[in-house]
C-alpha cells in the first residue's frame, strides 16, 4: 500500500514506528535510545517506500519554493513599482515648483517697470491725450469682461483602477456585490 | 560510539525543537495578549509617517491677466547628523555662502540636541545659492575620494514654495504680503487667504514600498482676477510719487474707481514696500493704519462731503433747485456762530454758488432746513460712519455722531454738514458719492473681479449698496458741481471733458481736539464724462507744504490722473464721442 493509500484509508494498518515493548521506559536515557531504535526500524523499511517518503517530501519542498518564489517575485516588483511611484511623485512636485518658478520669472520679465524701460530705451515715449485719435472701425466691438480660460483642470490623481490596489477579500467581495445588484 | 553520537544529535534536535516551540508559543501568545493592540500602534508608528502636503498658493492677477503675486521655489538646508563627516567643512560653507554665523553653526552641529538626528540649519535660501552649494557638494563628494578631507557630506536640500511679487512695489497698498508661515497680512492676501491658502492634506506616507501609493492630489488656492488695471495702477502710483514731491505732503492716496460697477481700478496710497521684502514693513509703517491709507485711515473730509448734504437737501425736498439766500458771513445754529472757510459775506447766493464758493455757511443753512433726524438719516443712506464692507482687510468705519450720542451737540448738524466732526476714508467717501454719478445707485467698492478654481471662473456680480437718492437729483447735482467747476476755471478741469468734482481742504484736529493751525488736508473727488461716467477719482494729501487750498494742490493732480487716464481707458473727448456715437 502506497503512502497516498495510507493516508486516504485511516481503517488500513498504520504504518508504526513504535518500539517493541509496550511498557514506559525506565529513564530518559532509555526513551532516547527507543526513539534512536525506532529511527533505525524506519531506515530498515522496505526501499520503496523509503521513495515514497523522499519524492513525498520533495514535492512538498518544491512546491514551497514555488510559492515562496512567486511570492519574492511579485513582492519585489510591487517594491520596484512603489520606488517608482514615490520618484514620479517627487518629480511631480518639482515639476510643479519649476512651473511656478518659471511663470514668476516671465511675469518679471513681463512687468511693467522692465516693459517700461525697454520701451523707453526703444525711443518710444507715452502717448499724451492731444495725440490721440478716434476712429470708427466697423465690426470691432471691445471684449467685455474678463474671461480665465483654464481648459486642464486639475483633478484627483486617484484613478488607478480598483484591480491594482484592492486585496483578494476586496475583489471578491467586490464581485459578490455586482453579482447580487439587480439587472438595470 | 555510534550510538552515542545518535543520541547527542537527538537532544540537539529536541533542544531546538523546544525551542522554536517556545518561539512560536510566545509569538502567539504576545499577539493575543492585552498589550497587543499597544505593541501593533507602535509598529504602525515606525512603519510611516505622516506627512502634510501644503497646495500651492493662489496667484493673483490684475484684469489683463498680468501675474501680481506668483510663488518661487525656495529650499531648507538641513545636516543629517548620522551622514555629516566634516562639521568644519560645512560651516565654513555655509559661512562663505550664506553669510551664516561659522560659530553657532559649527557649534549647533557638534552639540545638537539630544536624540536629533537632522538639523535644519536654514531655510527660505535662493535657488540660485542653493544650487551653488549643491554643485560645490558634489565637486567635494569627487575630490573626498582621492584627498579625503573635506566633505559636505550630510548637507540636504529640500525644496518647497515661497510667495512671490513680480511687481516688486506695484499695487503693494492693494495686495498685502504672506509671510513665512504661509499667512497673509493685508489687503487681499489677508481677506482672501482661506481661498488662496487653498486645503492642506495631511497622509500616512509608508516606508515600505510595497505599500507606497498615490498621494493625493493637492488643489492649489483658488487664483484671484483683480479688477485692478495694471498700466493705470502704474500710472496712478507715479503720479503720486512725483506729486508728493511737489507738494511736500507727509503722505498721499489716489483712487481710480468704475463708478458704475464699483471696480476699483487702481488704489494708490504711500508710503509703499516692496512686497519680496516684507520684513521692512515696520520699518516703513508706524502702524497698521498706514499700509493702505484709502481703506483703513479716516480722516475729516472737509469740503468733499458737501456733495452728499447738497444731495441730501435736495432729494428730501427741504430745498428747491432754486434756492437762494443772503449770506452775511455768520450763521447761529445751536448756540453756535459758523463762519466761511475766508470769514467773509458772500451776499446773494444760490445753490451754483454755494458749491461754487464752498460755502460753509449754505450747507448749514441745507442741514438746518432739513433738520438733524432727515440730514442723518441720508447720511446713513450713504453709508456715513459704516464700512463699506471693500473686500480689502482692516477697513476703517468712520465716524458719524448722531442725534442721541452723549457727544452730539446741535452745533454739529452745522458743522457735520461741511465735512467737519465727522470721519471718513476715501473709499467710503467715493461709495457714498457713486450715488451722484451712477443715477442714485451706490455701488459696493471690490477689488475682486473674478475667482478661477477647478477650472470654473466665478465672476464678481456688480453689487448695489443703496438707493440713498433719485436719479434726478443724482444728475441734478453732477450738473451743479460741473458747472461750478466749469465756471471757476478750477485746475480740475480737462479740456474735451465734461466731469464733476469738489474739492476739500479740511483742518486737522490736534491731540487736544482743537484743530492745528498750519496743517491740512487736501482732497478732492471727480467723476466723468458726466453724462457717462467711467471714472471716479479721489485724491488726498495729508499735510502738503506747498499750498494752503485742495484747489492748488489736490485739483491739480486730480487734471494730471485724468488726463492720462482717459487715454489708457481709451475714453474721447465728449465731442468725438458724441460723433462716433452718431456714426
Amino acid at each position: 500500500m502506497t503512502l497516498l493509500n495510507r493516508l486516504l484509508h485511516p481503517s488500513a494498518r498504520p504504518l508504526r514506528l513504535v518500539r517493541k515493548e509496550a511498557q514506559l521506559p525506565a529513564n530518559t536515557y532509555q526513551a532516547v535510545a527507543e526513539l534512536t531504535g525506532s529511527l533505525r526500524h524506519h531506515r530498515e523499511m522496505p526501499l520503496r517506500l523509503q521513495h515514497e517518503w523522499l519524492a513525498a517530501f520533495l514535492a512538498f519542498v518544491m512546491l514551497t519554493g514555488l510559492v515562496a518564489g512567486l511570492y519574492l517575485n511579485v513582492t519585489a516588483r510591487t517594491a520596484i513599482t512603489g520606488r517608482e511611484i514615490q520618484s514620479l511623485e517627487a518629480e511631480i512636485a518639482a515639476n510643479k515648483r519649476d512651473n511656478a518658478d518659471l511663470q514668476t520669472q516671465i511675469a518679471a520679465l513681463l512687468s511693467h517697470q522692465s516693459l517700461s524701460q525697454r520701451a523707453r530705451s526703444l525711443g518710444f515715449e507715452p502717448v499724451q491725450r492731444q495725440e490721440v485719435e478716434y476712429i470708427v472701425v466697423p465690426g470691432y466691438f471691445p471684449s467685455q469682461g474678463v474671461q480665465f480660460v483654464q481648459p486642464v483642470a486639475e483633478t484627483d490623481l486617484l484613478t488607478a483602477r480598483p484591480e491594482y490596489n484592492e486585496s483578494l477579500f476586496e475583489w471578491l467581495g467586490r464581485q459578490l456585490e455586482s453579482a447580487s445588484r439587480p439587472l438595470e | 560510539m555510534k550510538r552515542q553520537f545518535q543520541v547527542r544529535s537527538l537532544s540537539l534536535a529536541v533542544v531546538f525543537a523546544v525551542l522554536a516551540l517556545l518561539v512560536v508559543f510566545q509569538m502567539v501568545r504576545i499577539q493575543t495578549s492585552p498589550e497587543a493592540a499597544t505593541f501593533l500602534k507602535q509598529a504602525e508608528r515606525y512603519a510611516g509617517k505622516y506627512v502634510t502636503l501644503y497646495p500651492e498658493r493662489g496667484r493673483i492677477f490684475d484684469r489683463d491677466g498680468f501675474l501680481l503675486a506668483g510663488n518661487q521655489s525656495v529650499y531648507e538646508i538641513g545636516v543629517s547628523l548620522t551622514e555629516m563627516r566634516n562639521p568644519h567643512t560645512i560651516a565654513l560653507t555655509l559661512n562663505s555662502v550664506l553669510g551664516l554665523n561659522y560659530e553657532k553653526v559649527y557649534n549647533d552641529l557638534l552639540n545638537p540636541p539630544a536624540g536629533l538626528v537632522y538639523l535644519v540649519v536654514t531655510d527660505y535660501v535662493s535657488s540660485e545659492k542653493a544650487h551653488e552649494l549643491m554643485a560645490l557638494k558634489d565637486r567635494l563628494a569627487e575630490e573626498y575620494r582621492s584627498a579625503g578631507d573635506p566633505s559636505l557630506a550630510g548637507l540636504h536640500f529640500k525644496a518647497h514654495l515661497m510667495r512671490s511679487y513680480p511687481e516688486r512695489t506695484l499695487a503693494s497698498n492693494v495686495l498685502g504680503f504672506v509671510t513665512l508661515e504661509n499667512r497673509g497680512y493685508f489687503g487681499v492676501e489677508e481677506k482672501y487667504n482661506n481661498l488662496l491658502a487653498g486645503v492642506p492634506v495631511t497622509v500616512w506616507v509608508p516606508e515600505d514600498p510595497n505599500r507606497a501609493a498615490e498621494l493625493p492630489a493637492t488643489p492649489r488656492g483658488a487664483d484671484l482676477i483683480l479688477t485692478i488695471d495694471r498700466e493705470i495702477q502704474a500710472m496712478v502710483e507715479e503720479q503720486l510719487r512725483e506729486s508728493l514731491e511737489d507738494t511736500g505732503a507727509d503722505a498721499g492716496t489716489i483712487v481710480v474707481m468704475d463708478p458704475r460697477t464699483g471696480e476699483i481700478l487702481a488704489m494708490a496710497s504711500t508710503p509703499q514696500m516692496d512686497l519680496n521684502n516684507f520684513a521692512q514693513y515696520n520699518q516703513i509703517y508706524k502702524n497698521a493704519s498706514e499700509f493702505n491709507r484709502a481703506v483703513s485711515m479716516q480722516y475729516e473730509p472737509g469740503s468733499v462731503f458737501k456733495v452728499l448734504t447738497l444731495a441730501a437737501a435736495l432729494d428730501s425736498g427741504a430745498v428747491a433747485p432754486n434756492f437762494s439766500y443772503l449770506d452775511v458771513g455768520f450763521y447761529e445754529i445751536g448756540g453756535a456762530y459758523v463762519y466761511n472757510w475766508d470769514r467773509g459775506a458772500w451776499g446773494p447766493q444760490d445753490l451754483l454758488g454755494c458749491i461754487r464758493h464752498s460755502l460753509n455757511i449754505c450747507m448749514t443753512r441745507l442741514a438746518d432746513q432739513m433738520g438733524p433726524e432727515l440730514f442723518y438719516t441720508y447720511m446713513r443712506r450713504f453709508g456715513v460712519g459704516h464700512p463699506t464692507g471693500i473686500d480689502l482687510a482692516n477697513e476703517a468705519r468712520g465716524r458719524l455722531k448722531v442725534p442721541g450720542d452723549a457727544d452730539w451737540y446741535r452745533v454739529d448738524l452745522g458743522t457735520n454738514s461741511f465735512g467737519q466732526g465727522v470721519a471718513m476714508t476715501p473709499i467710503q467717501m467715493m461709495a457714498a458719492a457713486s450715488a451722484l454719478a451712477n443715477q442714485g445707485r451706490m455701488v459696493y467698492p471690490h477689488v475682486l473681479y473674478g475667482m478661477v478654481s477647478n477650472g470654473h471662473q466665478y465672476t464678481t456680480p456688480v453689487q448695489t449698496l443703496g438707493t440713498p437718492i433719485s436719479p434726478q437729483t443724482a444728475r441734478l447735482v453732477s450738473e451743479i458741481l460741473a458747472t461750478s467747476m466749469e465756471e471757476a476755471k478750477m485746475a480740475s478741469v480737462v479740456e474735451g471733458y465734461r466731469i464733476a468734482g469738489k474739492t476739500g481742504t479740511a483742518q486737522i484736529p490736534g491731540p487736544d481736539g482743537y484743530y492745528l493751525p498750519n496743517e491740512i488736508n487736501a482732497s478732492f473727488i471727480g467723476w466723468g464724462p458726466v453724462d457717462d461716467p467711467r471714472f471716479m477719482v479721489y485724491v488726498w494729501f495729508e499735510k502738503p507744504d506747498s499750498a494752503d487750498w485742495a484747489s492748488y494742490i489736490a485739483a491739480p493732480v486730480f487734471r494730471e490722473v485724468v488726463e492720462k487716464l482717459v487715454v489708457l481707458m481709451g475714453i474721447p473727448p465728449d465731442e468725438v464721442r458724441r460723433q462716433l456715437a452718431g456714426q
